[in-house]
């Protein structure tokens, strides 16, 4: 969806909506000014993607905003206005990896940028873009650039099929040119086309329903300002591996920042001001994981969010069992991923 | 004249009905136009293209609330006219502020619904927007209707600029988990 569609359905709401604020402008005393050019702020990409190392509520529909203020250490825990639980990540200093420290297929991915931003400034449907995640497409026989009608008929939903059963917690949709997602048949691959040394994301023991790397990158500017010559810069690469278990799903990843973005990265969950909120620190295998639970108020189960940051790679691990109580085979889950990572890294 | 009897006028083919509402609503047509396309000789181009749609189209149609009828029609009117131009030259307006405040809501990705359910989109934006408190509703429909700037949006709903910024913002997300919910957002 565009934001087009989203202007146009706006204009054709129903007179009856617009009482009040008819009069109130009416009686408004503010003259109109002068048109002075509007300087659009730069386009953020990352105020709705969001951030993969805070990615704890995409179920939930929550992502970044602001910062939220005094920081007491790397995982800040407070609440929004609303109520709301919000949890804010401070990268810590020299966290950033130069895009120069990766490999030469993650740099090259600025020129398919380019090239995907012909097609958005043309308006045409972006190439090879996949829905991915919570939606696999049946490619088999299909076309080059095939039609919207032709991809619907072939999608096949993961995990719709039980509806008690969790579906996946995480979707990629790509759909813009700054954005591109990789998938690859193991973590090892994933990590190889990374090409950065100091990243080791650790495998569950059950096959993944789909590993993949997103790269991010932003022209100067933003999409809106953008011309055919615009030049991206990365600004995020993750590797992401999904599972699902009998009562619960996982999600774990390894996200690499080339920039300060947009400073400290809050995500806050949605509809959260009555949810129960826990965090706690655990150590295992010398290491400090920050752990955080609660309990979604729409879907019910729990949800466990865990980060470590380590040689400037922020690892997260995310279990959601909706409808479900936290199970033995979960914990386990949990541990064997907090002991998998490398010894003396 | 009250809206009922310009609208009186239009149904008698009465040429009177355009002179009244270029009296009326001209600077409140010019202004939303404006706003979009940044632009007053466009803008006005544009709201002479209103005075003829609303002539043409008001016999059939009874709009119950004139200011609003006309205000939607130079508004997609202007909205079109924009996006026959070069995309890029959006910049500059309330529009464009109002465009890119709009995109944290949508994923931007193209879902295969896409093409068929404007219907749709336009049934879920109702419910949502008439689900709102009076002032949030206000508040968005001021933005992304009028495409007021917030300075002026504040002042009519007697709010600080910083209150309605905030506002804007959860409402944003609030429509973006309503989207995601109806299964608009992937």
């Amino acid at each position: 969806m565009r934001e087009e569609q989203l202007i146009d359905a706006i204009g054709k709401l129903d007179a009856e909506m617009f009482d009040e604020i008819v009069k109130l402008r009416a009686e408004s005393t503010v003259k109109t000014a002068d048109i002075v050019p509007i300087r659009t702020k730069k386009r953020s990409m990352r105020r709705w993607l969001v951030p993969v190392a805070a990615c704890l509520v995409l179920m939930l529909g929550g992502f970044a905003a602001y910062a939220s203020g005094a920081l007491d250490g790397l995982i800040h825990i407070g609440t929004d206005d609303d109520g709301n639980k919000m949890f804010t990540f401070t990268p810590p200093e020299n966290h950033f990896v130069p895009v120069s420290e990766l490999s030469a297929d993650v740099q090259n991915m600025t020129v398919q940028m380019n090239d995907r931003l012909q097609y958005y400034l043309a308006g045409e449907p972006l190439p090879n873009d996949e829905m991915i995640g919570m939606f696999t497409v049946d490619d088999e026989g299909i076309g080059p650039n095939p039609s919207g009608a032709e991809i619907l008929s072939r999608i096949h939903v993961i995990g719709y099929e039980d509806e008690e059963s969790p579906n996946l917690p995480y979707s990629f949709n790509v759909g813009l040119p700054g954005r591109i997602y990789k998938p690859f048949d193991s973590i090892a691959e994933g990590e190889a086309f990374i090409g950065y040394a100091g990243l080791h994301m650790p495998a569950l023991n059950e096959t993944p329903l789909q590993i993949g790397v997103l790269v991010e990158g932003v022209n100067e500017g933003g999409l809106l300002n953008a011309t055919p010559d615009s030049e991206f810069e990365i600004y995020s690469v993750g590797l992401y591996a999904s599972y699902r278990f009998s009562d619960y799903t996982v999600v774990t990843s390894a996200q690499i920042d080339t920039m300060n973005y947009d400073g400290p990265r809050t995500t806050i969950i949605s509809d959260s001001a009555n949810a129960e909120l826990s965090s706690e620190t655990r150590t295992v295998g010398g290491r400090e994981f920050t752990v955080m639970t609660y309990q979604p108020e729409m879907t019910g189960g729990y949800v466990k969010s865990v980060i470590l940051v380590e040689n400037r790679v922020t690892y997260t691990f995310k279990m959601s069992g909706f409808g479900a109580a936290y199970s033995e085979a979960a914990e386990q889950s949990l541990t064997d991923w907090m002991n998998s990572f490398p010894q003396n890294q | 004249m009250s809206d009922a009897e310009i609208v009186q006028l239009y149904r008698n083919r009465d040429e009177r009905a355009i002179q009244v509402t270029m009296e009326q609503y001209r600077n409140y047509l010019m202004k939303i136009a404006v706003q979009i396309l940044g632009d007053e000789q466009d803008a006005e181009e544009c709201v002479n293209d209103t005075y003829q749609a609303a002539w043409l189209s008001i016999p059939e149609q009874r709009p119950e609330t004139l200011s609003v009828y006309l205000g939607k029609i130079v508004r997609q009117e202007a909205i079109d006219r924009l996006r026959a131009r070069q995309r890029v030259k959006r910049q500059g307006t309330e529009y464009a502020a109002s465009l890119e405040e709009l995109s944290e809501v949508v994923a931007g990705g193209r879902t295969p619904e896409q093409e068929a359910d404007a219907a749709f989109l336009k049934e879920a934006i109702a419910r949502f927007v008439k689900g709102l408190p009076d002032d949030a509703r206000n508040l968005f429909l001021g933005r992304y209707f009028y495409f007021d700037s917030l300075k002026e949006t504040a002042a009519y709903l007697h709010m600080s600029e910083s209150k309605a910024k905030s506002m804007l913002l959860r409402l944003r997300r609030k429509l973006r988990r309503f989207l995601r919910k109806e299964g608009f957002i992937i």
